[in-house]
């Protein structure tokens, strides 16, 4: 029956987590209700909460960490830094393009992702994914980085909780940038 | 106006990104320039004449970084299925007003239990189906069943709950500020919609059941994009439905891990349930059900409550059915149709109680059988046992005597009988042999027994009679790492700035101590503040062992552990006590002047003489202006002898002898010491008069000793694979 408590222990954990999450989702509602300005900010927050969940939760480390030790192994320190290298230049490059491109097409992007919204959330998404679109560039290169700290400091030994954080501050720009508005 | 403050966004992102890019860049600019040039080589990066412009030749740019991407897109994109999900959910939602963010609090509010189970399978019963599929398809059907049966026991009593309380539940967590009362109408229908999401069974039927329920397009495919594929079940697939191959290379994508359970159970093939899951299941369901139906009894009560007050009042009467009674009720219905009790499942979820918690020096006579570890606490299935070794250097003292035998005798007298192993350790003296160990040795045991271990009750014996100590030191010293040993001190006292001359027997010598504990599994161990360390290491050897033969002891049946983390007993007040000459020293068998220690051979007249002679600390009192009374606090063999001899706390002693002179206090002293000594004294000069007595009883203790030692042996042969008579 330890399995039993192990489940309790780690599921207590995470529900205090997931409590405190919905306490904020209680202020968003109790801030936002249910209307014009939250349809588009949840839209978009769709959008950044994919990346988040994509590259800031642990499965790029997953791919990456084993990937470096190897070559770390095989090539030595020299090899594995310049595979961060181009891990990095790659992750900023792609990142980088689809910032730009949320940014240039926002309204096509919006269209394509909220096909229903009419004139007003339209406006209103298009320029909160604006607001949102460098954090694309950035959670790649910090989830690199991060997995690249994780390799070289304790390898593979998860570390999640800066991709929140980071996705905090981006959701909490378009936030108080639409409260402004 | 919400142009400038875009652009302003805009322009604070662009500073940001350029920051992290120059960070980033910045250190291959300053990495050594032989790292660019087996790029250039390598074909990764063009340099321009300028060493700056990069021009990419796209096949050939970052040759790693693809292979990075072939391994990492699809665990990526399995990531992130469950979030395009919710995209997908927000497209269609999209064209009615407000929809969106419904579509967002009712899977915020359905992922709460989800999230929770989700991730405490992921990250608990994962491994464990993992570890037990190589031990079989039975182990492997049983975790695989209990894992199942406590998602769905989880799972579903949450989904009854929502599906149930899904307009309460949105309105007392939503329904202040800009969420009015108006709109949160569709909320909860919502959430209850989601519902089925919840148990990751994925059960076809009943979406489909709710899908005829469905008037609109938009809402059919939000039940499709939520209800058929709940977020999290992605983590749930523990269980995959036909073997996947690996991504590419050896290493894996997914978990990063090669053992990745996953892999091991595609081997196995499908879920695979056992009876028990097969009768408990359908009974886990029916308790849901219950508690749903009952939920809704209650609901039908507090109704007009609803109706008449507020949101507060709501709060509180969503509160109590939905949180005490309803999994009270729940529990209750588990038990009655026998699926658990709810006693067994308290006992789960309770944590045992810490290691440290149990008392150290408190002995309980506890019988336990010995090899027989349970799955529920390894550490509690070892029989306890004390061990104790002393090196026959020279004398015992009274240091020796406060520290450790008066504690050995204290523990002693509570322990069962045989359950105590004494050993002098004649062998190793921390690396050296000299022939006169044998005369020192000869003299030791006597010293022990005066001191009041009873040889017949407990076991005296020379560790040089059991062989078996030496037998487990090698097997030790393979499983000790070297940077273990390195950070031993004593070592580094001893052998001081000849290290390279020391022996290799004074270097492996902790080694042979934790054999000599392990030998006999003793789960306690009388030490002074020096031998902790040793004690560590002990400790160390003894958990490492425990892992790196873990499946071995598994399979030969010794549980999960086969040696236990010996707990030291440490002493009470007189741990340390102090040299008579300097009071900063400890009082030690080894240093050079006899004056420095009362031995327990002393004599009356020798005691007395020697703690007159004892140095005081008159400059700490006489600092302070106030007398010898200070001279108890101070740092001085004073202290350590009166509070540990009288056995008196501290205070007290310094009450009863605050303002007297030096000379008082030690005629105390020196009264007490004599009562105590006087007649370990004589009966230590009885028994080495006496040289018939000493050898039968080491030979009864050495043989009584082998009986533990060659059991624990023929065990750890088995374990590592040694070949045995």
């Amino acid at each position: 029956m330890s399995l039993a408590r192990d489940v309790t222990t780690v599921g207590s954990a995470t529900l205090g987590s997931r409590l405190l999450g919905f306490a904020r989702d209680m202020g968003i509602a109790a801030l936002l209700g249910a209307g014009v300005f939250s349809d588009a900010f949840f839209a978009v927050l769709q959008i950044t909460n994919f990346f988040r969940r994509l590259l800031a939760e642990g499965a790029l480390n997953a791919a990456f960490v084993p990937l470096w030790l190897r070559i770390k192994q095989i090539e030595g320190r020299a090899g594995a830094y310049r595979f961060f290298q181009q891990v990095f230049d790659a992750m900023l490059l792609v990142g980088g393009v689809l910032a730009a491109g949320a940014l240039w097409f926002a309204p096509a992007l919006i269209g394509l992702l909220a096909p229903g919204f009419d004139g007003e959330r339209h406006a209103l998404a298009t320029e909160y994914l604006r607001i949102v679109a460098p954090y694309l560039a950035l959670t790649g290169i910090v989830a690199v980085l991060a997995a690249a700290l994780n390799a070289a400091g304790s390898h593979g030994r998860g570390r999640p909780g800066h991709g929140g954080l980071q996705r905090g501050a981006a959701a909490w720009r378009s936030h108080g940038s639409q409260a402004s508005a | 106006m919400t142009q400038p403050s875009a652009v302003g966004a805009i322009l604070a992102y662009a500073i940001l990104l350029a920051g992290i890019v120059a960070a980033g860049r910045d250190r291959s600019r300053l990495s050594a320039p032989a790292a660019i040039h087996r790029q250039r080589r390598n074909g990764g990066y063009r340099f321009a004449a300028g060493g700056t412009a990069l021009v990419p030749r796209l096949h050939s740019l970052f040759p790693d970084a693809r292979r990075f991407f072939v391994l990492a897109v699809p665990g990526l994109v399995a990531a992130g299925i469950p979030q395009l999900k919710l995209i997908a959910g927000a497209m269609v939602a999209s064209s009615s007003q407000a929809a969106v963010s419904w579509l967002y609090y009712a899977n915020r509010l359905y992922e709460l239990p989800l999230g929770v189970i989700s991730i405490a399978i992921a990250s608990v019963l994962v491994p464990a189906i993992a570890a037990s599929v190589r031990s079989g398809t039975a182990a492997s059907a049983a975790a695989q069943s209990r894992g199942f049966e406590i998602a769905i026991g989880l799972a579903l009593p949450s989904a009854v709950g929502f599906a149930v309380l899904a307009e309460p539940i949105a309105a007392a967590l939503f329904e202040r500020g800009a969420f009015g009362r108006a709109i949160p109408q569709r909320s909860p229908r919502r959430s209850r919609r989601s519902a089925p999401a919840c148990p990751a069974t994925r059960s076809r039927r009943y979406s489909a059941r709710c899908r005829s329920r469905m008037r609109t397009r938009a809402r059919r495919c939000l039940l499709r994009s939520s209800g058929l594929r709940p977020p999290s079940s992605d983590r749930l697939r523990c269980f995959p439905l036909r073997p996947r191959r690996r991504g590419g290379g050896d290493c894996d994508f997914r978990l990063g891990r090669r053992d990745d359970p996953r892999h091991d159970l595609a081997a196995t093939g499908w879920l695979r349930l056992d009876r028990d899951a097969a009768r408990r299941l359908p009974r886990i369901v029916l308790a849901a059900v219950v508690m749903g139906l009952s939920i809704f009894a209650v609901l039908a009560l507090l109704a007009p409550l609803f109706n008449a007050s507020g949101s507060l009042a709501r709060m509180a009467a969503l509160a109590r059915p939905g949180r005490d009674r309803a999994w009270r009720l729940y529990l209750a219905s588990l038990e009655v149709l026998g699926v658990a009790r709810m006693r067994d499942l308290l006992a789960a979820v309770r944590k045992p109680r810490p290691r440290s918690e149990r008392s150290s020096c408190a002995l309980r006579p506890r019988v336990m059988p010995c090899g027989g570890a349970t799955d529920e606490d390894p550490g509690m299935a070892f029989k306890e046992r004390v061990f104790s070794g002393v090196q026959p250097t020279g004398n015992l003292h009274l240091g020796n005597y406060l520290g450790a035998h008066r504690e050995i005798r204290r523990a002693a007298g509570q322990a069962t009988t045989a359950s105590i192993a004494w050993s002098i350790c004649t062998r190793s003296r921390c690396g050296r042999i000299r022939p006169s160990c044998r005369r020192r040795s000869a003299r030791s045991p006597p010293r022990f027994i005066a001191c009041g271990i009873d040889p017949k009750k407990h076991i005296v014996f020379n560790q040089s009679q059991v062989a078996e100590h030496a037998e487990l030191a090698w097997v030790f010293n393979c499983v000790a790492r070297l940077g273990w040993l390195n950070r031993m001190t004593q070592f580094k006292e001893k052998a001081g700035k000849d290290r390279e001359n020391a022996s290799v027997g004074l270097y492996a010598y902790p080694t042979l101590m934790a054999a000599d504990i392990l030998v006999y599994r003793a789960t306690h161990v009388p030490v002074g503040e020096d031998q902790k360390q040793h004690l560590e290491l002990s400790r160390d050897i003894a958990q490492k062992f425990n892992n790196d033969f873990a499946e071995s002891i598994q399979a030969h049946g010794y549980g999960d552990a086969f040696f236990p983390q010996p707990e030291p007993l440490i002493q009470g007040p007189a741990t340390r006590v102090m040299s008579l000459r300097d009071g900063s020293k400890k009082m030690s068998k080894s240093d050079a002047s006899d004056q420095s220690r009362i031995n327990l051979t002393d004599d009356a007249d020798a005691i007395a003489h020697k703690i007159r002679r004892a140095k005081t600390d008159p400059g700490a009192a006489a600092e302070r202006g106030e007398g010898p009374r200070a001279a108890t606090r101070g740092r001085q063999p004073g202290r350590h002898l009166r509070g540990a001899r009288r056995r008196r706390a501290r205070r007290r002693c310094c009450r009863e002898f605050g303002g007297a002179q030096f000379s008082t206090f030690k005629a105390a002293l020196v009264d007490l010491a004599v009562a105590k000594l006087g007649p370990i004294n004589a009966e230590m000069k009885r028994l080495v008069a006496d040289p018939v007595y000493i050898d039968p009883v080491l030979a009864d203790g050495a043989a009584r000793a082998q009986v533990i030692a060659a059991e624990t042996m023929k065990a750890v042969k088995d374990i590592v694979g040694f070949v045995r008579r």
